[in-house]
């Protein structure tokens, strides 16, 4: 994967449009998927990808080694991220603040999640329910936590590659995945158990 | 290997980061404590709260419409290429404006016509440094434009005053007829009304009898 990515920015240095086009496919995915689990809005996921882009290929010839392009990316992405959350600063990203479960049906879900069995396609039932209700404790984390969780949950990157991304020591970003996992867990509970 | 030395490798065991030595190290000592199976188990748990939130989502988008500007092979920042024309023309503007400047002398003096941009440098009396006769001219042309601005700015100011006398003597004129009409209308009701007064009276006074005055 780095190897292909690494001929493609050969290829769009050299002005190959087609490159171009094969890199925003490659990555359109991960990176939107990623900004969607950061932003917590689809809206903004997908113009916060299209400015990454944007900035991939404005900055894509000073990229030292091609090998990083996976890291160098994410951080292009976490950045207009943080960027566009700084200026909202005071609004929460997706209110989900007074979620609430009433229902059971959450509940047993839970039950399913801790038990033994595998997660399997038939808990879907209540996986939309579920989905609302990580996305609402996510939302609820200190920010650095939630961004080092995204980073690893999400998209596949290894710690000392986070650490390049967020330019932080590796055992920091551990500590930082620790401690949000923890909080994760409790904030979860408190939605799905109040 | 003990508690606080798992503790360090957890998230990579966890992650499956560890090396394949390292990786069985730990599941020896995952074998004998119950407190770090039971932090093990914890931390999967909220890896399969976190596997809840699908990829849906993002798997059905339409392809992105990306079309950033090319990028400069070799340069670490360059600027976008649409940057650079505004960025030459002003450049070019201001170098014809430097050379300007240091070929013609010029001045720049306030007086009571207000600032004054002048060609040919500072002088008393505006003109008399000037050498050059077609900067001379320049300059006469430019004092004659202000004297013919100035005496058309006095002409309208005048105009206008006039016009506002006229105007303010036709208003006093039609105040005044309005107001005679109404005293006329006025006095013509009030006699009038003095008649009837004094022709009911006189009936009046027709109707009682002798005996009652």
């Amino acid at each position: 994967m780095k190897q292909e990515d690494a001929e493609l920015i050969g290829r769009i240095l050299d002005g190959d449009d087609q490159a171009f086009s094969e890199l925003v496919r490659r990555w359109q995915r991960p990176i939107v998927s990623f900004l969607l689990r950061l932003s917590g809005n689809m809206d903004d996921a997908m113009e916060l990808a299209q400015e990454t882009f944007h900035t991939v290929f404005q900055r894509v010839g000073g990229l030292k080694d091609p090998r990083s392009f996976s890291s160098w990316i994410y951080k292009i992405a976490l950045n207009h991220c943080r960027m566009r959350q700084r200026r909202r600063r005071g609004r929460v990203m997706e209110s989900l603040e007074d979620l609430s479960f009433e229902n059971n049906e959450l509940k047993d879900h839970y039950q399913s999640l801790t038990g033994n069995e595998p997660f399997s396609p038939e808990e879907a039932f209540s996986a939309g329910e579920m989905e609302r209700a990580v996305r609402a404790a996510l939302s609820r984390i200190d920010e650095k936590q939630r961004e080092v969780i995204v980073l690893k949950e999400y998209t596949g990157l290894k710690f000392h590659e986070i650490a390049e991304v967020l330019d932080a020591p590796v055992s920091t970003i551990k500590s930082r995945m620790y401690l949000g996992m923890e909080n994760l867990k409790r904030e979860i509970l408190k939605i799905i158990q109040p | 290997m003990k508690c606080q030395e798992l503790e360090k490798h957890l998230l990579d065991f966890v992650y499956d980061e560890l090396e394949a030595d390292a990786r069985a190290g730990v599941e020896d000592h995952l074998a004998g404590c119950g407190r770090c199976r039971a932090a093990v188990a914890d931390l999967g748990i909220t890896r399969r709260f976190l596997g809840a939130w699908g990829e849906s989502e993002a798997d059905s988008l339409p392809p992105l419409a990306v079309r950033p500007p090319r990028p400069a092979a070799g340069r670490s920042r360059s600027l976008p290429g649409r940057i650079w024309v505004p960025a030459a023309a002003a450049a070019l503007v201001l170098l014809v404006a430097g050379v300007f400047v240091a070929v013609v002398p010029v001045s720049l003096q306030y007086d009571s016509r207000g600032l004054v941009f002048r060609l040919g440098g500072p002088s008393s009396d505006g003109i008399a440094q000037v050498s050059d006769p077609v900067l001379r001219k320049v300059d006469r042309m430019i004092a004659d434009s202000e004297q013919r601005q100035a005496q058309r700015t006095l002409d309208i100011v005048q105009n206008v005053y006039y016009r506002l006398e006229d105007d303010r003597a036709k208003d006093r004129q039609s105040i005044q007829q309005g107001f005679d009409l109404i005293k006329e209308i006025y006095m013509d009701q009030i006699e009038k009304n003095n008649q009837l007064l004094e022709m009911s009276v006189r009936q009046a006074d027709y109707r009682v009898p002798a005996g009652a005055k």
